[in-house]
């Protein structure tokens, strides 16, 4: 993506600045979605 | 009317910027200022009918590129300067009624761009000394527009906070040869009780001395100092992460949550700050559903925080409302 700024003076004296964008990089791929999983059982304590 | 005035007390600068009580509070939102101005509709900061992020100095800023001389006199012990440096607001969209929450992913990258930007801009000149972006967000707060913005403030010197960050980070880089933020971040991460969410570059946790319940730091997996640092994947990394942590705040309680979000970076004074580490804050002033944490006795004159929460419990309400931020 590309960003373009534009700055302009207002009557008062001061600055403002427009950011526009330009869509140029290839779209961003979602990662999948995680597959629902039941949590896992804690694990037992053991005792040596 | 603004000046620095020196606090010999606590060997810091205070602002006084007393034009600041004029300034707009609350307006309808038919008046919003911040809104772009509509064709035959009344003026507001923004002369055009539309934008995407727009930055503009602000109309009753505290620091000024061209300060007047200060209305007192300096003496030995309490020096006043004239109060240079830069007041920006951020507007994040048109849309009136969004929140940075309920923004795309894609917008959230954009401003990140911005943010950049204006660092590389604001720190390149000669009287700024320190860049801070910041957000307030929510009445509890106390914002005077609803509308999507955030601050940026170029300070003429180091700020206090920070100040005392560098040196907590230097003096850790000298005893241990590490980094004091990637230590934290790393302890957290093997702890992984109070640990948020996390993506290939950055990680989000409730830290283990997390003054305000709800408080969040977002730490960078590489050692950078500053948003210039960050590499395109980096930057689009932190988008998603600020969406996920923005979306898991406002389904806590509900609503639209409120929060300061404050941007901690290196210097921009010429100096060298290797040790220190980008990361950004969140402080949210909400301790519960209908209740605010205040600053009063104990944090306002001595400077210790009392947290009624415990990081570990608070970090598992949020992290249970977190789900991973898709691009449209």
């Amino acid at each position: 993506m590309s960003m373009r700024s534009r700055r302009i003076v207002l009557e008062d004296g001061r600055y403002l600045i427009y950011y526009t964008f330009e869509d140029d990089d290839p779209v961003p791929v979602n990662p999948p979605e995680p597959e629902q999983q039941e949590p896992p059982l804690p694990e037992e304590k053991t005792h040596e | 009317m603004s000046e620095l005035r020196w606090n010999p007390l606590l060997g810091e600068w205070v602002a006084t910027a007393t034009h600041r009580q004029e300034r707009t509070f609350l307006p309808p939102a038919d008046f919003c200022p911040l809104c772009p101005t509509a064709p035959g509709g009344f003026p507001t900061e923004v002369p055009e009918p539309d934008y995407d992020i727009v930055v503009f100095e602000n109309r009753f800023p505290s620091l000024q590129q061209s300060p007047e001389a200060p209305s007192v006199e300096s003496t030995d012990l309490c020096p006043v300067r004239p109060a240079q440096g830069i007041c920006e607001v951020v507007l994040y969209a048109p849309r009136h009624n969004s929140t940075l929450a309920e923004e795309p992913v894609e917008q959230i990258y954009k401003l990140v761009r911005v943010w950049t930007d204006r660092f590389r801009e604001l720190g390149s000149l000669e009287f700024v000394d320190y860049v801070f972006v910041f957000e307030n967000k929510g009445k509890d707060i106390g914002v005077t527009l609803h509308h999507p913005h955030g601050q940026i403030y170029g300070y003429p010197f180091i700020p206090p906070r920070i100040g005392l960050e560098l040196a907590q980070s230097r003096a850790h880089m000298e005893k241990t040869g590490r980094c004091l933020i990637c230590d934290i971040r790393d302890q957290e991460r093997l702890d992984g009780r109070r640990i948020i969410a996390e993506n290939g570059s950055f990680t989000a946790y409730i830290p283990f001395f997390a003054r305000w319940p709800y408080e969040v730091h977002l730490a960078s997996t590489r050692h950078v100092q500053a948003l210039t640092d960050l590499a395109v994947g980096e930057q689009k990394d932190l988008s998603l992460l600020l969406k996920s942590l923005l979306v898991a705040y406002d389904r806590l309680f509900n609503l639209s949550f409120p929060y300061m979000m404050v941007i901690h970076q290196r210097p921009t004074d010429g100096g060298s700050y290797e040790y220190y580490h980008f990361h950004i804050e969140f402080y949210p002033p909400m301790r519960s559903a209908n209740r605010l944490k205040y600053l009063a006795g104990s944090e306002s004159g001595a400077g210790m925080f009392i947290n009624d929460t415990h990081a570990e419990e608070k970090a598992a309400e949020l992290r249970a409302l977190t789900t991973p931020a898709r691009w449209s």
